[in-house]
């Protein structure tokens, strides 16, 4: 027997092999037992949903804050800076007249 | 299925009654054990009822089920693995239905298909599937979301596979005959 034809006998006895019909048959209780857990399942309240838009709203009311916190500090740190040196020009000038 | 949509859930049964041979079945071909095919199967139509509403009809109702079916059992055999122990041949033979051809060529058969069991996915898939939707190649081919061609190459490597597996054992017994 030539390897192909033994080759192909053998792929003629897996092909038959694997087409063969060996179904099993649900068992007795099968369909009950899953309409049991559907109507459990369809029981149970839906569990709440996640609430995106007021997360979503959430995020951009901080990250508004953050950049408003950060620009009014910048602008508190300026004013400080200018109020500060306009005090260390005044004490100056006034020492300068006492000492005339 | 409308009437499931419509809050009718009683009415889920008669999808049950209707698939649950075919998704048993296929199970069965996927794990080789009646218990763990069944608890596969009821995972199905429980996903299949979550989500009924997602069911867009573009395709065949039973290539949108059998395809949850393989996904789902696919996930489970990755997770739990195969309970493929040695052969029951008394088991096997009082599952199958049919009459018993003798008890070697059942012990000879069920070593085969469980032989498939044991293929790398992708090739296992294509030689479940093809033999379940009764070798067509375009059903199967639609349930596994892939294209005919590369179905038609799966297919040929498993049985390449499944070959070699067997020539020197099947060779060695005919000669013996």
């Amino acid at each position: 027997m030539g390897q192909s034809e033994g080759g192909s006998m053998m792929q003629h006895d897996l092909d038959s092999i694997l087409s063969a019909d060996d179904s099993i048959e649900p068992s007795p209780r099968f369909a009950a037992r899953v309409m049991a857990q559907v109507h459990r399942e369809a029981a149970e309240p839906a569990a709440p949903r996640f609430p995106w838009v007021r997360f979503g709203a959430g995020v951009a009311a901080c990250i508004g804050a953050a950049v408003w916190v950060q620009s009014a500090s910048q602008e508190v740190t300026m004013a400080a800076a200018a109020a500060l040196g306009s005090l260390i020009v005044a004490v100056a000038v006034r020492e300068r007249a006492r000492a005339e | 299925m409308a009437r499931v949509l419509a809050g009718d859930i009683a009415a889920y049964e008669g999808i049950v009654e209707r698939w649950q041979r075919r998704l048993i079945n296929l199970a069965w071909r996927f794990c080789r054990e009646r218990e763990m095919a069944e608890d596969m199967a009821q995972e199905v139509f429980l996903k299949a009822f979550r989500s009924l509403s997602t069911f867009r009809g573009d395709a065949a109702f039973s290539t949108w089920l059998t395809a949850i079916a393989v996904n789902t059992y696919r996930s489970r055999i990755r997770a739990d693995g195969l309970p493929l122990g040695s052969v029951d041949v008394a088991q096997v033979s009082s599952a199958v239905a049919g009459p018993l051809a003798g008890m070697i060529e059942v012990e000879r058969d069920e070593s085969v298909r469980r032989a498939v069991l044991a293929l790398p996915e992708r090739y296992r898939e294509a030689l479940l599937l093809f033999y379940f939707e009764e070798k067509s190649v375009p059903d199967a081919a639609r349930v596994l979301g892939i294209a005919e061609g590369t179905l038609k190459a799966r297919l040929h490597r498993g049985r390449e596979l499944l070959r070699e597996k067997y020539e020197k054992s099947w060779g060695k017994a005919k000669e013996d005959r």
